[in-house]
């Protein structure tokens, strides 16, 4: 909640002098000329202004309440709280926030009351919000108390998240636990063959029925032997280095980018809190690395804990300023066996060598392509330069499909994306599920 | 000789005036939402203004002066003048102007227009008040609107009481010496009221 500050003394306005001078004029005409109709021109200017006496004696206050707890996109809501003084109806409420016009509202506050305030905002990370001033008049508006500010603290909204079918897992399946079956014998549940006992079998996996059937006199004994399970890692990868808008104007600086449009970034963050969600409600570790800042990436692991830990991470990436050590890229380090999800806008070439690389050590890369969808373009030189960029964009798709990467876009309806992403799963599930360790 | 047409060719528009181009604006920004109760438009304060300053002024002249286009020019200058500067200064001026113009086409003591120009020129007051505060993009609940409607009904109450009073006094024999009297008690009840226009009211803070 935002600390009440101190609010201003009431003040008389010129509306109380140029009411006293009006009405002074007007009476002294109406004396001049014996003129009683002029002088009823002033009576209710007069007493309006006299009758608002000294004005009200208690100050108008306000508070800003802020909800507690994480802000999901299209959350950014806070409330505020009016302390009308008595007598003072009046109050006049500014509002604005980057990225929205302001709203003026003059309000009656004949009694304390709260006003909701909301922003339109599709953007995720960190965010300025409201910027309140309140000005506070009593009723005939002869007094005002000046403007108070009040500013709201900035919020790290959160992505929000899309459920998502099955997605796509690495080939090679870790551990001696997991949601996954693996193809080597361990202590899972789905069941392998029946074999004959050998040293070292568990007694409890004796299947006496397999054992009275295929050996009668109890000469063999024949166990159960089951597949072992195995748990899958996947590390995301967020290209961070650049967030760029719908209007292609706004990718070099200027203009401002609206806030009712996601980024590339926004959709980014989107696609990975997604990914992530799906992979750890099945119990994989996931891992996530930030292109844009040189940290350590946060480790795999699994769990509603790891989830959060995520989420804030991803709401924390943002472009760097330095681009020179921002450019300079290298793989980053991947768990042995793990699925790669790469989230870029492939608007220049490091992350398809990125790709290759990881490609080359053997790991699965899935890429997911974050650009939003353009707004259209009417200026020529725009125009000719978003030609230009499409078309060495279109062939880095084009290499990575060749090579046996998806592609999968994400900007518009998620309907498009899941239903690719499922496709990609049921593929990956076709080939051989996992190999022995 | 005739020369031959040159067959028209339509030009290709510039691409700042196809339908979407930048010469276009783009998409308003979203506003703050703020959840009120019912409102009002600001720009229904200018509209209010406009409505009562024109009649306001072309009553209190004298007929006559309705054709001429000097005092229609003066007219219109006075009603953009309270439009574009809505300040209580302007709104007062118009008022006196008012009563320069009853003065100057009334006929005696007490003109019937008054009856109806007081509450009208009350009306502009506090429509210029509001138009002062309010942009018109900005809304306006109702509740605040109508807020303190009872003072004002008393105030015009009052004013219309005054005016029949005065009616009253009028006809009777030596009321001169009578309206004097109360033009100079009002005066100094106003003199009286001036000097608290020097400071402000004391504030006790919310604690």
């Amino acid at each position: 909640m935002t600390p009440p500050q101190t609010p201003p003394a009431w003040t008389a306005t010129t509306t109380r002098r140029a009411g006293l001078v009006t009405g002074v004029v007007l009476l002294a005409a109406a004396t001049l000329a014996a003129r009683p109709d002029i002088a009823l021109l002033a009576v209710p200017v007069l007493l309006t202004t006299l009758w608002s006496g000294t004005g009200p004696r208690q100050a108008t206050t306000a508070h800003l309440h802020e909800p507690d707890g994480e802000t999901r996109a299209g959350e950014l809501t806070a409330t505020l709280t009016l302390h009308p003084a008595t007598h003072a109806t009046l109050t006049h409420l500014r509002v604005t926030a980057p990225g929205h016009r302001e709203t003026q509202t003059v309000l009656a506050t004949p009694h304390p009351r709260d006003i909701p305030l909301r922003l339109t905002s599709v953007r995720t990370g960190p965010q300025d919000t409201f910027d309140i001033a309140l000005r506070a008049y009593d009723t005939t508006g002869v007094w005002e108390q000046p403007q108070t500010d009040l500013h709201a603290r900035p919020r790290l909204v959160l992505p929000g998240t899309t459920p998502l079918g099955p997605v796509p897992l690495p080939d090679a399946l870790r551990g001696l636990t997991g949601p996954h079956t693996s193809r080597r014998l361990g202590d899972g549940t789905e069941l392998r063959d029946i074999h004959p006992f050998r040293p070292g079998d568990r007694l409890r996996r004796i299947d006496w029925r397999a054992t009275a059937r295929r050996s009668p006199d109890l000469d063999h004994l024949y166990v159960r032997r089951t597949h072992a399970t195995a748990e899958a890692t996947a590390m995301l990868v967020l290209d961070s280095r650049d967030d760029v808008g719908p209007d292609i104007r706004t990718w070099r600086g200027h203009g401002t980018r609206r806030r009712d449009e996601a980024t590339s970034l926004d959709l980014a963050r989107h696609a990975a809190a997604s990914i992530a969600r799906q992979l750890l409600e099945t119990g994989d570790r996931v891992a996530m690395e930030d292109l844009a800042r040189r940290r350590r990436p946060v480790p795999p692991a699994s769990g509603r804990r790891h989830l959060r830990r995520l989420t804030h991470g991803l709401a924390l990436a943002h472009p760097v300023s330095d681009r020179a050590a921002s450019h300079t890229l290298r793989p980053p380090q991947i768990p042995a066996g793990a699925i790669v999800y790469l989230f870029t806008t492939l608007l220049d070439d490091d992350t398809t060598r990125l790709v290759h690389a990881w490609r080359t050590l053997g790991h699965p890369v899935v890429v997911i392509d974050t650009l939003p969808a353009l707004h259209p373009i009417h200026l020529p030189h725009h125009r000719i330069a978003w030609r230009i960029t499409r078309l060495e964009r279109d062939d880095r798709i084009t290499a990575l499909r060749r090579s046996g990467t998806p592609v999968v876009h994400w900007a518009g309806h998620t309907t498009a994306a899941r239903t690719r992403l499922h496709a990609l799963a049921r593929t990956h599930r076709r080939r051989p599920a996992g190999r022995t360790t | 000789m005739n020369t031959p047409r040159r067959p028209h060719r339509r030009r290709t528009p510039p691409a700042d005036a196809r339908p979407g181009g930048p010469g276009l604006r783009d998409a308003p920004l979203p506003r703050v939402t703020t959840t009120t109760g019912p409102t009002l438009p600001g720009w229904l304060f200018p509209l209010a203004q406009t409505l009562t300053a024109a009649p306001l002024l072309a009553t209190a002249a004298p007929t006559t002066w309705l054709d001429h286009g000097l005092f229609l020019t003066t007219l219109a200058a006075l009603t953009a003048l309270v439009l574009l500067r809505p300040t209580a200064g302007t709104a007062g001026l118009l008022l006196t102007t008012t009563g320069a113009l009853l003065w100057i086409s009334g006929d005696g003591p007490l003109d019937p227009r008054a009856l109806w120009l007081a509450p009208t020129g009350y009306l502009l007051w506090r429509a210029t008040w509001w138009a002062a505060h309010v942009p018109p993009t900005a809304r306006v609940e109702t509740a605040a609107a109508l807020a303190g409607w009872r003072r004002a009904v008393v105030v015009l109450g009052a004013t219309e009481l005054l005016a029949v009073a005065a009616w009253a006094v009028t006809t009777l024999p030596g009321a001169g010496a009578a309206i004097l009297v109360g033009a100079l008690a009002l005066a100094a009840l106003t003199f009286l009221a001036l000097p608290r226009d020097a400071g402000g009211a004391p504030v006790r803070g919310p604690g």
